[in-house]
């Protein structure tokens, strides 16, 4: 057997860092290893904070959660709860419940789908490529600023189908929605809500506008969006925000944040980074394997009728969080789960969620991440901190690191 | 051996026609659909490890 994990509190101290739980507590240095206590004592607790809900930490639960879109609706997906400025009545399609979610998705499946994704593999690696040779020109990075928020960006207006040149800008409108959008300064909410929105809202509305009818527009994200029709009436402007929004917020931030915390993985672990680099068809494998065991990130959700999941009796209006992000290293789903194994054979982590909420982005996901550690085996063989440098990973609603100083070691 | 890839279940994930493109073909949204319906017996191991690792539980072999 592979080693297990010591967990260090005592079942004392569980039973009250599970009253207390939330993803936010500056208390915890190691959430794997609270994680690692609770599968052992307390799989499914309720937590006092943010007005009470209930964590489900175990494989099984969280897959029986999240299957279950009737009973669990996603009208709340954010423990605590998110206003997101300019998304009101819901993110599009994440915070959307049958009968409308199924509609949303399927108006942009084929535009997010994996035939739509191979063929830019090429391109993706070009990317990835220009921002690495600039690292190792340079010589020392942090990987997080010069490499893991760049590459998902170009990568996406790829996909997107818009001009690279919007980069910038894209990444400008992500950073104010994410931060001053979500945050709780009036002012700054106020900002996003009167300057930051219309301006997007404008440049996108622009680009659909040359899409529409033009019988030449390109097979791309783009033209989807601008001919997507809900119950045979083309998308109102309210419902392009919210699947725009959406779309930014869940392409960008999250492929950074799986990518910062496998760099930070291969940078720490020589012998997986060499293995890897001798046997580069295991990277597709080593993706999955690594997004299992980091962890990124998990949903809530608003129980709409009573039922029981693990032992725990829930009643409507009820929310449940799904740490997903725990669900990795569940031992009962995945045997040594904490050893990183890029030969494991059998790997049906949740690091994209399961049911019919399943990340519409995940090909393009799991392509970029598989372009990004090919790219980097390429040109930082020899990835490793710099000296001194001890990053910490980020905690909270997404898993990461906020940065990487690396130097480039040049080989003789 | 035959495999059955359930349309209710399938959300798309990819791993089966990622792992097995052998056995396992995407459409055009994403979704799986199995290849041949007649498992050939050195490709059995490969469906059982589809089976292991679809997320959703989507696909069956009926013997």
């Amino acid at each position: 057997m592979g080693t297990k994990r010591g967990c260090p509190y005592s079942s004392a101290e569980l039973h009250e860092r599970a009253r207390n739980f939330t993803l936010f507590d500056p208390a915890v240095p190691d959430y794997f290893d609270l994680f690692a206590g609770f599968h052992d004592e307390l799989p499914a607790f309720h937590s006092e904070q943010f007005g009470g809900f209930y964590v489900f930490t175990k494989y099984e639960d969280c897959r029986t959660i999240l299957k279950d879109s009737e009973t669990f609706s996603s009208r709340q997906i954010f423990i605590p709860k998110v206003e997101i400025v300019g998304a009101e009545g819901g993110l599009i399609p994440e915070e959307v419940d049958q009968p409308d979610h199924g509609k949303y998705r399927a108006a942009l499946n084929a535009a997010l789908g994996p035939r739509r994704v191979r063929p830019l593999y090429d391109d993706a690696r070009r990317i990835a490529d220009e921002y690495l040779a600039k690292i190792v020109q340079a010589g020392s990075a942090d990987l997080v600023a010069d490499f893991c928020v760049p590459f998902p960006v170009y990568t996406f207006l790829l996909m997107l189908g818009a001009p690279a040149d919007d980069a910038p800008q894209l990444l400008y409108w992500k950073e104010r929605m994410l931060g001053d959008g979500l945050g709780g300064d009036e002012i700054k909410r106020a900002e996003v809500q009167n300057e930051v929105l219309p301006a997007m809202v404008s440049h996108f509305e622009q680009m659909l506008a040359a899409r529409r009818g033009s019988p030449d527009a390109p097979d791309d994200l783009l033209t989807a969006l601008a001919n997507a029709t809900i119950d045979g009436r083309p998308w109102s402007q309210s419902e392009l925000r919210r699947a725009t929004m959406q779309y930014l917020m869940a392409g960008l931030d999250t492929v950074t944040s799986a990518l910062s915390s496998m760099l930070y993985f291969l940078a720490t672990h020589p012998e997986h980074r060499r293995d890897l680099d001798e046997n580069r068809d295991l990277i597709p494998n080593a993706v999955e394997e690594m997004l299992r065991y980091c962890g990124l990130t998990g949903p809530a959700r608003y129980v709409t009728r009573d039922t029981e999941v693990g032992g725990i009796q829930l009643r409507a209006g009820d929310l449940v969080h799904c740490i997903l992000q725990a669900t990795g290293r569940d031992p009962d789903e995945f045997p040594d789960a904490d050893v990183v194994d890029f030969r494991r054979q059998t790997n049906r982590h949740l690091a994209f969620g399961a049911g019919r909420h399943r990340c519409q982005g995940s090909h393009l996901a799991r392509m970029e991440l598989a372009v990004a550690l090919e790219a980097v085996l390429d040109h930082l063989p020899d990835l490793a901190l710099a000296p001194g440098a001890n990053p910490v990973p980020r905690w909270g609603y997404v898993f990461g690191f906020s940065e990487l100083p690396i130097v480039v070691k040049s080989r003789s | 051996m035959q495999l059955n890839v359930d349309s209710e279940e399938c959300f798309g994930h990819g791993r089966c026609y990622t792992l097995h493109p052998e056995l396992f073909g995407d459409n055009e949204e994403g979704f799986a659909y199995v290849k041949a319906l007649d498992v050939p017996e050195q490709q059995q191991g490969a469906a059982v490890d589809a089976v292991h690792n679809c997320p959703e539980s989507a696909i069956r072999i009926v013997d």
